[in-house]
């Protein structure tokens, strides 16, 4: 679709890209750069897909245009700012682009159909709209407000950067290997966390990373975070996510050894908001957004198992584990393995009396309900403390082969914590 | 311990029929609109009282696009109780429910607690779904059959409380050997989920967790 004659600025805070003609986001052309967006890009196309969509097309099914647009508005409700506030567009965008999305990918992938019976290529069945997809699309969105522009660097991304195997049928392979290989890099940085994690979570760490790594964070983090952290994305491909994964998991290390409630550990990795505090940035998590599920007022009522349970994570907020009141709690209370490079500085004793009870603090408004624009904490585990995470290629490759070798894919997902047979045979692999 | 019995529970069902509107309800006791979309799976806990007892529900919440069931049956295994949503406005998500079903039972015991929610019965001017189709449908899989709202909060909780009440009268038989347990008498009387707004509320179609015995 052609947008207006004079088409509206993007709504990100971005520097602008030099010279006359409309204001575009310079971060949004290096991306589509960076991806060559160019060699996928075919003029035109866009809107004659959009339009045979509209006449009613194979490739669009009515079932599968439904499920499309019921994510319209389930895409980052609370996102109503500029492209996206009411009667700005935004929306409609969305919804070209992912139509536009189901039409190209039937389309390309019925030519292989003629070419190439009777054996499908990998990798060439048509993928479709697969939920996440919305959220990848809407950041897009917000860096260039144009829709055949983000349609095409989408479309590049998929090709360009795997992300055609995270969301391809019939079993999400790209997904099931990458959710392995970042068990194995946890299991293999912080060994002490990856067994703790593994006792209890039951097994469900990929269910922590899911939404991650099929969003490539776009669902979680807030636009302009997410927009720093694509940026290496686009320089590096996966591996920026999977250190992005190890460096949220090392900051709330000690938190995390500290609990051993199921729901709880699910918050802190999903949710918890960490200030970073001081020059050498020590985590300290908000506990206003440490409140269990149930912290609404109704639960209150007749939860009291629940109610404690919340008083003893803020205790447990308001002096670090194992930290007794005058010594420091910076420092690892158990032996410490995996990289420790958080110095043991200051004393924090004297932020007892600074700390007040949960709820004092507001949650992080930008990450309530998603699709905010700033979150500070976010911010620093972009910005800072994802550059201190090293991924050795080499290891990351051999993790995500296994999976691409392996038979048994059923240990993967639900199960993706490296069994221990299995994280025995990959260190003899390594060795 | 801070509970008497833990519950591991799974909602499946159509992406749009309202689960994780019901989570969100049962939850929190809270309402929106326009939910985000669940990608893969999420989950909460939720404790209550049933019967004197303090339960500790464990509740997963999953994706209904059909691509994400090679994720989300991962989670099914090992479920006490399986929570089958259909949206009574749309007749689509209703025929599903067999296909749910049959997905559902490759992973878990056919004694499994399982029940069957049509949900968004606030809207009785869009529905398309009949209360009789639909409890004629449970009847016939032996399953029991609710009908909620998330938004007005009809009937959410008492469907977590029959479904609850369900699994401590068969935990408690498995645990006494078969012999019933002290508030077993009491229990089905219970188990009758009460309509919090009974004279208005068009939601019908009550019954107790069968599991076909």
């Amino acid at each position: 679709m052609i947008d207006d004659p004079a088409p509206a600025p993007p709504p990100c805070s971005c520097e602008r890209c030099p010279g006359a003609g409309p204001a575009r986001c310079a971060r949004f052309e290096r991306w589509a750069q960076r991806a060559e967006a160019a060699s996928v890009m075919q003029r035109g196309r866009y809107t004659r897909m959009l339009e045979s969509a509209s006449a009613g097309s194979p490739h669009l099914p009515p079932e599968k245009e439904r499920q499309l647009k019921l994510d319209i508005d389930r895409t980052w409700p609370s996102l109503t700012s500029g492209l996206f506030r009411e009667g700005g567009g935004g929306r409609q965008k969305l919804s070209n682009l992912l139509r536009a999305w189901v039409m190209y990918d039937g389309e390309e992938s019925s030519k292989v159909d003629e070419a190439s019976a009777p054996v499908r290529p990998l990798g060439t069945t048509a993928v479709g709209y697969v939920q996440g997809m919305n959220f990848i699309a809407t950041a897009l969105l917000w860096h260039t407000g144009l829709d055949e522009a983000a349609f095409w660097l989408f479309v590049a991304m998929v090709q360009h950067y795997g992300l055609r195997s995270m969301f391809e049928a019939p079993d999400m392979h790209g997904l099931k290997v990458k959710s392995f290989t970042i068990a194995q890099l946890v299991h293999q940085e912080m060994p002490e966390l990856s067994a703790h994690l593994a006792e209890h979570l039951q097994n469900s760490l990929s269910l922590l990373f899911t939404e991650w790594l099929l969003t490539l964070f776009a669902s979680s983090v807030p636009l302009a975070p997410l927009a720093d952290l694509w940026d290496q994305f686009f320089e590096e491909g996966y591996g920026v996510i999977y250190r992005l994964i190890l460096a949220r998991l090392r900051s709330l290390r000690l938190w995390l050894l500290a609990e051993t409630d199921f729901g709880s550990l699910v918050h802190l990795v999903k949710q918890a908001h960490v200030d970073f505090i001081g020059a050498d940035q020590q985590p300290r998590p908000r506990p206003s957004l440490l409140g269990l599920a149930g912290s609404a007022p109704a639960m209150q009522s007749f939860t009291s198992p629940e109610r404690s349970r919340r008083f003893s994570l803020r205790r447990l907020m308001r002096s670090p584990p194992s930290a007794t009141k005058n010594s420091s709690w910076h420092g690892s209370p158990s032996a410490s393995t995996g990289r420790d490079r958080r110095p043991d500085g200051s004393d924090g004793s004297e932020e007892d009396g600074d700390c007040r009870d949960a709820g004092d603090r507001p949650p992080c408004p930008g990450c309530e309900g998603g699709g905010g624009e700033t979150c500070s904490s976010w911010q620093v585990l972009v910005t800072d403390l994802l550059q201190a995470e090293l991924l050795d290629a080499q290891r990351t490759e051999h993790f995500e082969r296994m999976v691409s070798s392996g038979g048994d894919d059923e240990c993967f997902i639900g199960n993706a914590l490296p069994r221990l047979s299995m994280a025995v045979v990959c260190r003899a692999a390594l060795k | 311990r801070d509970y008497d019995h833990l519950f591991k529970l799974v909602l499946i069902g159509d992406s749009g029929a309202g689960k994780s509107c019901l989570l969100l309800r049962f939850a929190d006791d809270a309402f929106t609109e326009s939910y985000i979309t669940t990608i893969g799976v999420d989950f909460r806990f939720k404790t209550i009282p049933v019967d004197k007892k303090t339960i500790k529900l464990q509740i997963w919440d999953t994706a209904g696009q059909e691509r994400f069931r090679t994720i989300t049956s991962a989670y099914y295994r090992g479920a006490d109780g399986i929570i089958l949503v259909y949206d009574i406005c749309d007749r689509e998500s209703f025929a599903h429910v067999d296909e749910w079903l049959n997905e559902v039972n490759r992973y878990v015991n056919e004694s499994t607690c399982k029940i069957l929610i049509g949900n968004k019965c606030d809207m009785e001017s869009e529905r398309q779904v009949s209360t009789e189709e639909a409890k004629k449908k449970a009847d016939d899989l032996g399953i029991a059959y609710i009908e909620c709202s998330a938004k007005e909060a009809t009937n959410v909780e008492q469907a977590f409380q029959m479904m609850s009440a369900e699994l401590i009268e068969k935990r408690q038989k498995q645990g006494a050997g078969g012999r019933s347990g002290p508030s077993a008498g009491g229990g089905v009387g219970l188990l009758q989920p009460k309509n919090r707004e009974a004279g208005k509320g068009s939601c019908g179609g009550l019954g107790s967790c069968g599991g076909g015995d």
